[in-house]
C-alpha cells in the first residue's frame, strides 16, 4: 500500500501540491488524473522518491520514501518500475539492452536467464523481432511498449505509469492501456497512472483521484465518476474535467 | 522621482543579490557534485565495461584529431624555431626547441584543447539530452546511482586519456619538426636528434605529464557538471554546451599559468 500523507510541494513562489492526502490500495490500479498543470507528474516523482517534497510523507508499504536515506530509497525503487512520459529508454542501448538493464542492474549474471526474460518481456509487447534496434529508430508508441517491459522485467510490486498514452495516436493509445490490463491481470502489481485522457483510462483503474490546482478534488472507486448522479459530482471542477465541460472552475491558462 | 529612484535600486539590488547568490550556490554544487564523484570513483560498483567504452569515445576515438594538429604543430615550431634560432646562429638547437615547447606545454595544453572540443561539448550534449529526456531520472528509478553510472566512468577516461594522447601528440608533433626540419630546411638529422636527446630532461616529461592529467580532469569535470546541471529543452542543452566549451579552454589555459609557475619552481 502507498499512503501519500499532506504532501506539499512549491517550485519558488508557485505551489504545485498542498497537502495532498492519498492512499493507493495494494493490488489495484489508481489513476491520478487532472488537467495539464496540476502538479501530477510531480507527485508521481515524489513517491519514486525523484524529487524532494516540501512536507509531509509517503509511505511504500509502511516505510517512508521522503525520510529515507539514499540506500534506503534504492532499495524501496527496487521494488518499483516506472514508465515515463517519453519511456526514457537509454539512447545509447538495444531494446533488448534496455529492458535487459534492470535484470543485470539487480545482480542477474546467467546470461540464459536474461536472455530468456527478456525475450518474454519483449514478446509480450509484441516487440521481439525489434530486440536489436536502438530507440531512435522505432516510433514512440514502440519505446513506450518497450518501457513496459522495461517496468515490469524484475516483476516489481509497484508499477507507475506517466501519462502511458501522451503523443500516440488512438489506436496506439489503446494498445498501451490494453497492455496496462492485460499485466496488471496477469502480474496483479499495484498500479498508479497518472492521465488525463477521460474516459480511456478508466478502463485500467479500479480507483481514480482527481487533481486540480496541487489539491485532490474527488476520490474513489472508478463507478462513482462514471456515474451521472455520484455525489462527487456535484463539485462543480469535478463535474466539468469528468464530463468534458468547456464552461466551468477549470480554464485554460 | 524619489521613489522611481528607491524602486530602481531596489530593483537593482535584488537583482545583484539573486544573481550572487546564484553564482555562490552554482560554486557550491560543482564541488559538491565532485565530491559525489569521488565518493562513487572509490566503493563499488566498477564500471569497468564504461570506463573502457569512454577510453574509447574520448581517448581513440580523438586519436586522429590531435594526431593532425600535432604534425603541423611540430612543422610550425620547427620553421619559426629555425627562422628565430637563425638570427643568433643556433639553428642546430631546433630540434629541442620544437620537444621542449611541446612537451613542456604545446603537447597537454592543445591535446586538452583538443578533445575538450571534441568529446567534452559531445559529453555535455549528451548528459543534457539524457537529463531533460528523463533518462537520468529513469536511471534513478531503476535504482542505479547515476553519478556512479554517467559520471565516473567519464571522468576517469578524461583523466586518464588526455596524458596518453599527450604522449601521442609529442612524439607525432617531434616527428612533424624533424620532418620539416631536415627535409625542407636542410637542418641535419643527426644533430635534430642528438639536440632533443640532451636538452629534454626527466622533468620536462613529468611536468607535461602533470599538466595532462590536471586538465583531463578539468575538462571532463566542467564538461560532466555542465551537462548534470543541463536546464530545459533545446535551448537548455545549447546553453550548457556552450558554456562547458567555454568554461573548460579557459579553466585549461589558466591552470597552465599556474601549473607552469608552481612546476617549474619544483622543479627547478
Amino acid at each position: 500500500m502507498i499512503e501519500i500523507r499532506q504532501i506539499s510541494k512549491a517550485f519558488g513562489e508557485q505551489q504545485v501540491l498542498s497537502a495532498v492526502t492519498l492512499t493507493i490500495e495494494s493490488g489495484k490500479t489508481t489513476a491520478i488524473l487532472g488537467p495539464s498543470g496540476t502538479g501530477k507528474s510531480v507527485l508521481l516523482k515524489i513517491i519514486t522518491g525523484l524529487l524532494d517534497s516540501d512536507s509531509g510523507e509517503v509511505l511504500i508499504d509502511g516505510v517512508s520514501m521522503t525520510k529515507a536515506s539514499m540506500s534506503k530509497r534504492q532499495e524501496l525503487r527496487q521494488q518499483m518500475g516506472v514508465l515515463f512520459q517519453g519511456a526514457a529508454l537509454l539512447d545509447s542501448l538495444t531494446l533488448f539492452d534496455n529492458v535487459a538493464f534492470p535484470l543485470i542492474e539487480r545482480g542477474e549474471r546467467d546470461r540464459k536467464t536474461v536472455i530468456r526474460e527478456v525475450h518474454r518481456r519483449l514478446d509480450e509487447v509484441g516487440l521481439a523481432e525489434y530486440s536489436t534496434a536502438v530507440p531512435g529508430e522505432i516510433s514512440i508508441g514502440m519505446r513506450k511498449r518497450v518501457g513496459i517491459a522495461r517496468a515490469l522485467i524484475t516483476n516489481p510490486s509497484i508499477i507507475l505509469f506517466d501519462e502511458p498514452n501522451t503523443g500516440l495516436d488512438p489506436e496506439s493509445g489503446q494498445e498501451i492501456y490494453d497492455l496496462i490490463q492485460q499485466t496488471q491481470k496477469s502480474s496483479g502489481f499495484t498500479g498508479i497512472v497518472i492521465s488525463h485522457e477521460i474516459p480511456e483510462v478508466f478502463q485500467v483503474c479500479d480507483r481514480v483521484a482527481m487533481l486540480f490546482k496541487g489539491i485532490v478534488q474527488a476520490e474513489g472507486p472508478v463507478e462513482n465518476f462514471k456515474s451521472e448522479s455520484h455525489p462527487s459530482l456535484k463539485n462543480p471542477i469535478v463535474r466539468q474535467f469528468f464530463r468534458g465541460e468547456i464552461s466551468g472552475p477549470i480554464s485554460i491558462g | 522621482m524619489i521613489a522611481a529612484v528607491v524602486l530602481l535600486l531596489t530593483t537593482g539590488i535584488t537583482r545583484l543579490g539573486s544573481s550572487v547568490i546564484t553564482s555562490v550556490s552554482s560554486f557550491g554544487d560543482f564541488w559538491v557534485f565532485l565530491g559525489q564523484v569521488f565518493s562513487r570513483t572509490v566503493r563499488p560498483p566498477f564500471r569497468w565495461n564504461l570506463l573502457l567504452q569512454q577510453l574509447n569515445f574520448i581517448g581513440v576515438q580523438s586519436l586522429s584529431v590531435v594526431s593532425l594538429v600535432a604534425v603541423f604543430t611540430g612543422a610550425v615550431l620547427a620553421v619559426q624555431g629555425e627562422y628565430t634560432l637563425s638570427k643568433f646562429g643556433a639553428t642546430a638547437y631546433t630540434g629541442s626547441a620544437v620537444a621542449l615547447s611541446l612537451i613542456r606545454e604545446l603537447g597537454p595544453v592543445l591535446t586538452a584543447l583538443m578533445v575538450n572540443g571534441r568529446a567534452g561539448s559531445a559529453m555535455t550534449a549528451e548528459l543534457g539530452i539524457m537529463k531533460i529526456s528523463e533518462q537520468i531520472d529513469a536511471l534513478r528509478s531503476m535504482a542505479v546511482d547515476p553519478i556512479s553510472y554517467l559520471m565516473v566512468p567519464r571522468i576517469l577516461a578524461g583523466v586518464i586519456a588526455v596524458p596518453l594522447l599527450t604522449a601521442i601528440f609529442n612524439i607525432v608533433g617531434i616527428l612533424g619538426g624533424y620532418i620539416v626540419g631536415v627535409g625542407t630546411l636542410g637542418l641535419s638529422s643527426g644533430t635534430f636528434i642528438s639536440q632533443i636527446e640532451s636538452a629534454v630532461q626527466a622533468v620536462d616529461v613529468t611536468s607535461g605529464f602533470v599538466k595532462s592529467v590536471a586538465f583531463g580532469f578539468s575538462f571532463a569535470w566542467i564538461s560532466c557538471y555542465k551537462g548534470w546541471t543541463c536546464g530545459f529543452g533545446a535551448i537548455g542543452v545549447n546553453r550548457a554546451t556552450t558554456s562547458a566549451v567555454v568554461t573548460s579552454s579557459v579553466t585549461i589555459l589558466v591552470l597552465d599559468y599556474f601549473l607552469t609557475s608552481i612546476l617549474t619552481r619544483v622543479f627547478m
